[in-house]
């Protein structure tokens, strides 16, 4: 009567422990996957950012491709613009989130502006977040001190399969 | 002969002077310091967030560059900014004329607050420069326009 009472409890243990190690186990790798392997790649990306309060247009449909690389831990991001124009940018990662950081590329006179994008990941395909833009014109009425508006971007890594022939400033499709 | 020797000196020497003015200000406009070139020591100095952050004062090695990337007709232009602790991250950069714009994301350990940090200034010699910085904290702050907390400080810059 005994025995089979030890062998539940011990079965018990056992199932406690290997739950547990395989949860953490699981969530470490998650984490490693998430924070840095997932976002490397092609991924098309698209905006929805609003005008400024001042009146400055990041222009709506803006959907582009960015390639974020890792090399010996300098991690650059490149945006494809219309005309091949590869805009650069900056990231980083931790856990599930990331941030990466662009300069605009301006003619001379018109108003430029920096580009922050703040997301996670929420799939090995698929990211979301958000958007701040802020612009060279000035704002007192802002804590940044200059015209700052924030949107938020969805995006879809690119594979073979492609994401649709649905880009509107280029796509998946245009780098592969 | 003589006499139209001399106006014909008198004509070249207004003629030199009237370029010489009118290249003058394009030569010294491009004789202002050029992000690009050399490197840069920048101290960044910015107060407390309202959550707690701390940055307080921190120098950076700034190297920038453009770089050729074909197909795009346009350079990229990269930057590498390393701490006094010897961490390196990349960035990004533009000028126009005396005014600029660097950004670059901090190097941070995992679970520790982080930040963007972008640099608004102006060449105001060869060798020297100086703006506002703006920290973009990753903490949310709903009633800011950014969404998240910003702090606003001060930078220095000397060429190397």
């Amino acid at each position: 009567m005994r025995k089979p009472r030890f062998f539940a409890s011990l079965m018990a243990t056992a199932m406690l422990l290997s739950a547990s190690v395989m949860g953490g186990a699981g969530s470490q790798a998650d984490e490693t996957i998430v924070a840095h392997d997932a976002l490397l790649g092609v991924w098309a990306i698209n905006f929805v950012v609003p005008p400024s309060p001042k009146g400055n247009v990041f222009g709506q449909p803006h959907r582009h491709p960015f390639t974020f690389r890792d090399d010996s831990g300098q991690r650059i991001c490149t945006a494809k613009e219309i005309a091949d124009i590869q805009v650069p940018g900056a990231w980083r990662a931790s856990g599930d989130e990331f941030s990466a950081t662009f300069e605009f590329t301006c003619p001379d006179g018109v108003v430029c502006g920096t580009i922050t994008m703040r997301g996670s990941i929420t799939s090995e395909t698929t990211m979301r977040g958000r958007v701040i833009i802020i612009w060279d014109e000035a704002d007192d009425s802002t804590p940044t001190g200059y015209d700052t508006v924030t949107g938020t971007f969805t995006g879809e890594k690119c594979t073979k399969a492609g994401v649709g022939a649905q880009h509107d400033t280029g796509g998946c499709e245009s780098v592969q | 002969m003589r006499a139209s020797r001399n106006t014909l000196i008198k004509c070249a020497s207004i003629i030199i002077a009237i370029v010489f003015s009118l290249i003058a200000p394009v030569i010294i406009a491009d004789a202002k310091g050029k992000l690009g070139k050399k490197e840069w020591v920048i101290t960044v100095t910015a107060p407390d967030s309202v959550s707690g952050y701390h940055f307080g004062v921190q120098t950076f090695t700034i190297k920038a560059r453009a770089y050729d990337a074909p197909p795009s007709p346009l350079p990229l232009r990269l930057l590498s900014a390393t701490s006094e602790d010897g961490a390196m991250v990349q960035g990004v950069w533009r000028q126009s004329g005396k005014t600029f714009s660097l950004t670059f994301e901090l190097s941070c350990n995992d679970g520790e607050p982080c930040a963007t940090v972008i640099l608004r200034g102006k060449m105001r010699s060869n060798t020297r420069m100086n703006g506002q910085a703006i920290l973009i904290l990753d903490a949310r702050d709903r009633e800011n326009v950014a969404g998240y907390e910003t702090v606003n400080g001060t930078f220095e810059g000397v060429q190397q």
